[in-house]
């Protein structure tokens, strides 16, 4: 294909598509509720074993390496603690917004961050569930372009209906299919 | 032409070296071992040579098994090959999906007559194909073969396949050729060092060691040379600056080398729409662009060029690395160190209507200087003072006020360097630090679009936005808000409006 002769009509840009005053979806409660269990878990499975490494009488470490466990242990505690309120709230601030032509993924507390995907420019999708995700009936979407690797973005928590509902919408979606 | 069948049993040889290559490059690692039990290795030299012997005459027959099991089919619109000894491999690429095929002729093909075809495609690493080891005649017809279909079936309207019919009538247009003393101002210019160190890997520590061998056989000792007692400081700053330059002129004539190796016979040609670079000295390479393929155009300087008034432009197609693939300079399409007229010449054949070297760059906003002057610069200074002040080495503190000074004002040429502005059909960007590189893309190329914003930046309703294209992805930081947003949704309708392929 050659470069194309254009046409060039002026366009108001309060007429074009508004993405910054867009209402996002957020992801499934289930999944933000079962990332919180998750975190809390992991977490605290870190913390038990220096907490067990710290007081365990089997074999005592010498004082001053049980002081330093003390330390370490504080430390980790308080990492925890931020991870665990900042994930949630991380994931709070995750969302999506499906339009005609395209596809955009908000996130970010501090750093917000939106990825806009035009339909038109998608090389595929993958549905992807761990084992977690198919016993809560979630599952995960996987939006590739030939943007490349580094710009591959997934949308987590969607319910599996609605992920299978979506993929349709856009594997189904002209676009898409004009470009295959 | 649509039989299975194998490609010539020179494809040993390709199989053999390349396996060899394989094997060299990881026994560097034994070298030191080697090294170490030298003696007991010479002490059976009978074994040793029974296990290089083996080991040659293994790789002979791996080689052997490797051409045995290759074979391809050329269908109407599609090619298929078989390969693999253990983990077999059946590849079905459709010539539509392939972006771009080259012919590469290595050393060794030569003197016969053969070359590789190898064939690019949008997929990944996995679905890359080489076919290795056919006359050069019938490479070039299978390219011609490719090439011709996808002109056939990419062209839309029936105006535009007969027109494409006329001109594969004409001959190959010559763009641009580079001379011998091009490529030594683009060696001296650009460090090419890799090139030729590419080449020495496999045997790089073997020559390091071979190095400190003749030094100290030469009687020349470096820790008695610099640190030994005796010599006045002068002469000890006079070996460390002269070493500096020689060190220098060693590099640079490397580079010049490597630039000649790279880019000898460097010639940029036209067919159709097909853009067809050739170079090498040893081995020769060959890259076509479809000009539908091109997605970046960059004009690149770097401080050097920007004095002597010489460019490389870079055309860039998909991004073979962020695609899993072994990419490099030789697989990409540049003309190195092009003069001013020339520069415009190309940009001008290539995109008519790209205003690359014309429009007028709007600057981003001063608070990005604000951003790595207050935050980064000036507190790291700080701190390095109140370290001197605590120590009480005052004598210093002058030093580092001139290095804060001096970061400060790279910092400011890198804000006065970045630019951006737009045009109806293309992006345009402009970065750089002491060098300036220019970026040029069609906004209907763009794959996806990110705008980004950090607390601070919110703060002054600032933002950056990034656009991604198939070769690579570019931001513009510290731009306004609204106008960030205004940027990303007018690319966005120009792409979902207009549908074009980016391809």
């Amino acid at each position: 294909m050659t470069t194309p002769l254009f046409s060039n009509q002026v366009i108001d840009s309060a007429q074009l598509a508004q993405y910054q005053h867009q209402q996002v979806t957020p992801l499934q409660p289930t999944h933000i509720k079962a990332n919180v269990v998750l975190r809390l878990i992991s977490t605290g499975i870190v913390l038990l074993l220096l907490a067990v490494a710290r007081w365990q009488t089997i074999s005592p470490f010498s004082a001053e390496a049980q002081e330093n466990l003390s330390i370490a242990l504080m430390v980790v505690a308080a990492l925890a603690l931020m991870l665990n309120i900042y994930g949630y709230f991380a994931d709070k601030a995750k969302g999506y917004v499906l339009r005609e032509s395209d596809i955009s993924f908000y996130t970010g507390v501090f750093f917000k961050k939106v990825v806009i995907q035009p339909l038109l420019r998608l090389q595929h999708i993958e549905l992807k569930r761990g084992p977690i995700e198919r016993k809560l009936d979630l599952a995960t979407i996987q939006v590739f372009s030939a943007g490349g690797a580094l710009h591959t973005f997934e949308l987590p928590g969607l319910y599996h209906q609605d992920a299978l509902a979506l993929r349709q919408f856009i594997l189904a979606h002209k676009d898409v299919s004009a470009h295959e | 032409m649509n039989k299975w069948q194998r490609v010539s049993s020179i494809a040993w040889l390709h199989f053999f070296v390349k396996n060899l290559m394989l094997i060299v490059n990881n026994a560097i690692y034994l070298i030191p071992i080697i090294f170490t039990s030298y003696d007991k290795i010479l002490a059976y030299p009978l074994w040793v040579a029974a296990g290089v012997a083996g080991i040659l005459s293994l790789l002979l027959l791996v080689a052997f098994l490797q051409y045995y099991f290759f074979k391809y089919r050329l269908n109407d619109q599609n090619i298929e090959i078989h390969a693999g000894v253990i983990f077999k491999t059946h590849l079905d690429l459709p010539f539509t999906r392939i972006q771009n095929v080259k012919l590469i002729s290595p050393v060794y093909f030569r003197p016969f007559g053969y070359t590789t075809l190898e064939l690019d495609t949008a997929g990944s690493a996995k679905n890359e194909a080489n076919i290795v080891a056919v006359a050069r005649e019938l490479a070039e017809q299978l390219k011609a073969t490719i090439l011709s279909y996808q002109q056939s079936h990419q062209a839309e309207t029936e105006a535009e396949l007969m027109q494409s019919e006329t001109e594969s009538l004409e001959q190959e247009q010559l763009l641009n050729q580079r001379s011998l003393k091009d490529l030594v101002i683009h060696g001296i210019t650009n460090n090419r060092v890799w090139i030729f160190l590419a080449i020495l890997a496999p045997m790089a520590e073997t020559i390091i060691d071979n190095v400190i061998d003749v030094g100290l056989s030469l009687g020349i000792d470096l820790e008695e040379l610099f640190f030994g007692p005796g010599h006045p400081w002068w002469e000890l700053t006079l070996y460390v600056v002269s070493t500096i330059i020689l060190a220098y002129i060693i590099v640079m004539l490397l580079s010049v080398i490597g630039s000649i190796i790279a880019f000898y016979g460097y010639k940029l040609t036209r067919k159709d729409e097909n853009y067809i670079q050739r170079s090498g000295l040893l081995s020769h390479h060959e890259v076509v662009m479809k000009l539908s393929r091109l997605q970046l155009i960059i004009r690149q300087q770097d401080w050097l060029d920007v004095l002597i008034k010489r460019i490389n432009l870079k055309f860039e197609q998909l991004n073979m690395i962020s695609h899993g693939k072994q990419g490099g300079l030789r697989s990409k399409l540049m003309v190195p160190s092009v003069t001013l007229e020339e520069c415009s010449e190309l940009i001008n054949e290539v995109w008519p209507l790209s205003k690359l070297e014309t429009i007028d760059y709007k600057p981003i906003n001063k608070r990005f200087m604000f951003k790595y002057i207050g935050v980064i610069i000036v507190p790291f200074h700080l701190l390095v003072i109140g370290f001197f002040a605590f120590n009480e080495q005052y004598a210093l503190i002058p030093l580092v006020l001139v290095s804060g000074a001096l970061m400060s004002s790279l910092v400011w040429a890198r804000w006065r360097r970045w630019g951006f502005n737009r045009d109806e059909n293309y992006l345009y960007i402009r970065k750089g630090l002491l060098g300036v590189d220019y970026y040029c893309f069609p906004i209907n190329k763009i794959q996806q679009v990110k705008f980004k914003q950090s607390v601070l930046l919110r703060r002054h309703q600032l933002c950056c936005v990034t656009f991604v294209t198939a070769a690579s992805s570019l931001t513009i930081p510290f731009i306004d808000q609204e106008l960030g947003w205004d940027y990303l949704s007018r690319s966005l309708y120009q792409v979902e409006s207009s549908k074009q392929n980016w391809m």
